[in-house]
């Protein structure tokens, strides 16, 4: 009888914890249910974080999504500080994540390269390596992040698929076409609209040049007619609008110069977005 | 001589702080024209405008930061630029309700990569 009921507790504490309930919330995107579900199931279970890292991980994705970033950061760390392999390294990886989406692109890519480091199973290496490359080409340097994906392309793993293709789009981000904002806010002084054109903006070049021509026309007519208060007035408001006409045309430079890198930025997330997920997800 | 002026002025303005609160009179009585603009073109004869922020708000930010004579000058150069065009145009990034976002001081691109690639 004893051994019977010792047998039925060593069962009920050896079982597994259950999950299913929060994991289901998590992958409908029920974020904030999924993340009180997670922590039920840590308290439940004597509220060591470590000791349930998997549930920690969603717990702190939870936050992640919830847009908590720091709680998500703290969360991460104690679980990368505490645990080594493969868990400690998903936890660094998501300290990068975090770390990404708050703009320390430095920070980020240092806990990738940790958690590649840390990292046993393949994939997880894999991806942390190509995460650290990305890095890389979000500052700009392209060439040094088309280096490191070829370097995981050839070790011919599980990102196989997508590093090369990673490789040719971020090597592609040196030769982005773009736009002096100096020499277009020049053009568009000598000739009202023509930076605005250069740059692809042609409805706005033609109504820039339209109304600094209006402006000029209306002016040299108002001091023909000696009419001193109308001159001031319409000689103000088209310095002004000359003014904004040189601004726009450097403007329209800078911003055809963020629209071609945000075109490629978004082609990666795209590529990104198809990497399937890790076997058994 | 103009060229070279404008020039040397543009620059400031593509550097452009952030908005400090207004200290003169000027931006008072810009603020003030900025609110009786909205109320009679957006409030009352319903007009929207193509980009978010609207040209007001992206005209009153300009005159508060900086200062009525350049604030004047980009605030009309958004104006030139504010038509049908501009809201699916691909120079700007989709803002709300589908307007372009075209912020005065634009924020640093992020990427949310790491998302995508985590295993759990």
């Amino acid at each position: 009888m004893l051994g019977t009921i010792a047998a039925a507790l060593l069962t009920v504490l050896a079982a597994p914890v259950d999950t299913g309930f929060a994991d289901y919330l998590y992958g409908a995107g029920e974020f904030s249910a999924a993340a009180s579900e997670y922590m039920r199931v840590i308290y439940g279970n004597g509220g060591d974080t470590l000791a349930l890292p998997e549930v920690s991980l969603r717990l702190a994705r939870c936050w992640q999504e919830l847009d908590r970033p720091l709680d998500a950061l703290t969360l991460y760390g104690h679980i990368a500080s505490g645990l080594d392999g493969d868990h400690g390294a998903m936890a660094l990886m998501g300290m990068g994540s975090v770390l990404e989406e708050m703009g320390e692109s430095e920070g980020s890519r240092a806990a990738y390269l940790d958690a590649a480091l840390r990292a046993e199973a393949p994939l997880l290496r894999e991806r942390s390596l190509v995460l650290a490359a990305l890095m890389l080409a979000r500052e700009d340097r392209w060439e040094e992040s088309a280096i490191e994906l070829e370097s995981v392309a050839a070790l011919r793993g599980p990102m196989a698929a997508s590093a090369p293709v990673l490789a040719g789009l971020v090597s592609s981000g040196a030769d982005l076409p773009s736009r002096s904002p100096f020499w277009c806010g020049l053009a568009s002084a000598v000739l009202p609209g023509s930076g605005q054109a250069l740059c692809g903006n042609l409805t706005d070049g033609l109504i820039a040049l339209g109304v600094n021509g209006a402006m000029g026309f209306l002016l040299v007519e108002s001091i023909r007619g000696d009419d001193l208060a109308a001159s001031v007035l319409v000689g103000w408001l088209g310095l002004s609008f000359y003014g904004g006409n040189i601004y726009g045309g450097a403007r329209a430079a800078r911003g055809y110069n963020a629209s071609r890198r945000r075109e490629l930025l978004e082609e990666i997330t795209e590529v990104l977005e198809e990497t399937p997920p890790p076997p058994g997800q | 001589m103009i060229v070279l002026l404008f020039l040397i002025l543009a620059d400031p303005i593509l550097e452009c702080p952030p908005a400090p609160e207004p200290e003169y009179l000027e931006a008072g009585v810009a603020d003030a024209l900025f609110a009786q603009y909205r109320l009679l073109f957006r409030d009352l004869l319903g007009r929207t405008c193509a980009f978010s922020p609207s040209c007001s708000m992206y005209g009153q930010e300009a005159m508060g930061s900086l200062g009525p004579a350049l604030g004047t000058m980009v605030a009309l150069e958004r104006w030139t630029r504010c038509h049908r065009g501009a809201s699916g145009s691909p120079a700007y990034a989709a803002g709300p309700g589908g307007r372009a976002l075209d912020p005065l001081t634009p924020e640093e691109e992020t990427t949310c990569w790491g998302r995508s690639l985590l295993p759990f």
